[in-house]
């Protein structure tokens, strides 16, 4: 079954309508790209994935988002509980900066769990750091602020974060554009690793990166998607005219 | 808008040198059937020397294909081109030393008596190759599908040939002499059978270049007929 199975997906800000009947999906075990250029609607198409979208004031979705099969727009649904179910990772990493370390990686559990013991908070952080390929460089200042660490850190922690809720679906949405290259490439390493236990879908404006880390491409324009299909073929014969000329830079 | 220019400018520059590297290898099978056929020693030694302009080309593409995948990371149609202009060129060497040695197969018979049924024949195969090379390169120039498919049927009457020439050959056994050069034509003729699978090589990476996917034209288990 398909993990995540959008259905002819609308969104609006305001009375401006920005995504237009969207269908896509996201299989189990891999990693699903949204590319296009600025303003195509991709941050927005995956921020609809998890209901992150109807936060801003005016903002408003109709079409269906099925997770396992259930339309997280029905209407018995706790935003809440999609959200712990289907985690998100932002551009700018953003760990609470007075927070410590072990603090900012347990942040989402807590909220969702309440009070847990010392030992319990420290067994769900190791696992959530050493998934986030952190661990063995924290471990020893886990008291330490999460914002002393470096760029590249601070994105592993907001990973490791939302790790820690045991997602079963993860939404980057451009993760390694505020880093450096190497930082950058330990992410897709690390995307990589995850989507043998997650469902990853990562918004990127850099084509080189989906083209590395996802095994499905979608190519959105103007609100809409273009194409979708295996990254090789997206990368190497894509079917339609503008997704060549958008991956190809023939497209201004 | 082409927000790439500069590196499309090196495609259409390599893609050009590819095209003046297909005359090249093209004017040299046919310069050195020129020799072997009308006992021009003056061209086999043109086409000798000219090799290594082929050479020189076949480098410099080579080297600056491998740096636009290095340094521009060509994807879909452009990453089709480059792999194609990298194929393209290889063979287009390969049809480069097969030329040398048709010439160099005439410079060490030179002396010898001919036969006029197998020169004629060599003749007939220099005339096809060199068609063939010319149609693959038309094809890749224009991004001709039609032109590409045409030259696994242009490679038959190769084939054909080139298995008729041993035989030709064998005529002139009461003659040592003549049998010394039926037999080093029986070579030059497989060299020009060579230059013919070459053409059809160049053909189905333009194939690939124009349609995504790549098919073999020729199957080695194929049955040419005669």
């Amino acid at each position: 079954m398909r993990k995540v199975e959008v259905v002819d997906l609308n969104a609006w800000f305001g009375t401006n309508q920005v995504l237009h009947g969207i269908s896509m999906n996201a299989e189990p075990g891999s990693v699903t790209a949204i590319i296009g250029p600025s303003g195509c609607g991709k941050s927005t198409l995956i921020r609809c994935l998890n209901r992150m979208h109807e936060e801003v004031r005016g903002a408003r979705v109709e079409g269906k988002v099925l997770f396992d099969g259930v339309d997280i727009y029905g209407p018995d649904i706790d935003p809440s509980a999609v959200r712990r179910k289907i985690g998100m990772v932002f551009q700018r990493p953003n760990p609470f900066p007075t927070m410590s370390v072990l603090d900012n990686t347990i942040a989402g559990l807590r909220l969702a769990n309440g009070r847990m013991s010392k030992a319990d908070a420290l067994d769900r952080a190791e696992r959530a750091l050493r998934a986030a390929g952190l661990w063995d460089e924290v471990k020893d200042e886990l008291d330490r602020p999460g914002a002393r660490l470096s760029g590249g850190q601070q994105q592993r922690l907001c990973i490791a974060r939302a790790l820690a809720v045991e997602p079963e679906v993860l939404l980057l949405d451009e993760p390694a554009s505020a880093l450096d290259p190497i930082s950058t490439l330990r992410i897709e390493e690390l995307v990589s690793e995850l989507k043998d236990k997650y469902t990853i879908v990562i918004v990127t404006h850099n084509m080189q990166q989906a083209a590395r880390v996802s095994d499905w491409t979608t190519f959105m324009l103007f609100g809409e998607v273009v194409e979708l299909g295996p990254t090789e073929k997206i990368f190497t014969t894509p079917d339609d005219k503008r997704t060549e000329d958008y991956v190809t830079g023939r497209f201004g | 808008m082409n927000v790439r220019k500069n590196f499309h400018e090196e495609l259409d520059a390599l893609q050009r040198d590819i095209l003046e590297m297909g005359e090249l290898a093209e004017h040299a099978v046919s310069e050195a059937v020129r020799a072997a056929t009308r006992g021009d020693e003056a061209a086999a030694i043109r086409v000798i020397e000219g090799d290594d302009e082929i050479d020189r080309r076949y480098l410099d593409i080579e080297q600056r294909t491998l740096w636009t995948l290095a340094l521009q990371t060509p994807v879909a149609a452009d990453l089709r081109l480059v792999s194609a202009i990298i194929h393209a060129s290889l063979h287009l060497e390969r049809i480069g030393d097969q030329a040398v040695n048709v010439a160099k197969l005439f410079l060490l018979t030179k002396d010898l008596a001919p036969s006029d049924a197998l020169r004629g024949q060599i003749r007939e195969m220099g005339d096809l190759v060199v068609q063939m090379v010319r149609t693959a390169m038309e094809a890749f120039e224009r991004r001709d599908l039609e032109l590409c498919l045409r030259l696994q049927k242009m490679d038959d009457p190769v084939d054909r040939l080139n298995r008729r020439t041993h035989l030709e050959a064998l005529q002139l056994a009461d003659d040592p002499a003549a049998l010394e050069w039926g037999l080093h034509m029986n070579l030059a003729a497989r060299a020009l059978e060579r230059v013919g699978d070459n053409a059809v090589d160049i053909a189905e990476q333009v194939g690939f270049l124009i349609t995504g996917e790549f098919h073999e034209f020729t199957d080695a288990s194929h049955e040419v007929d005669g």
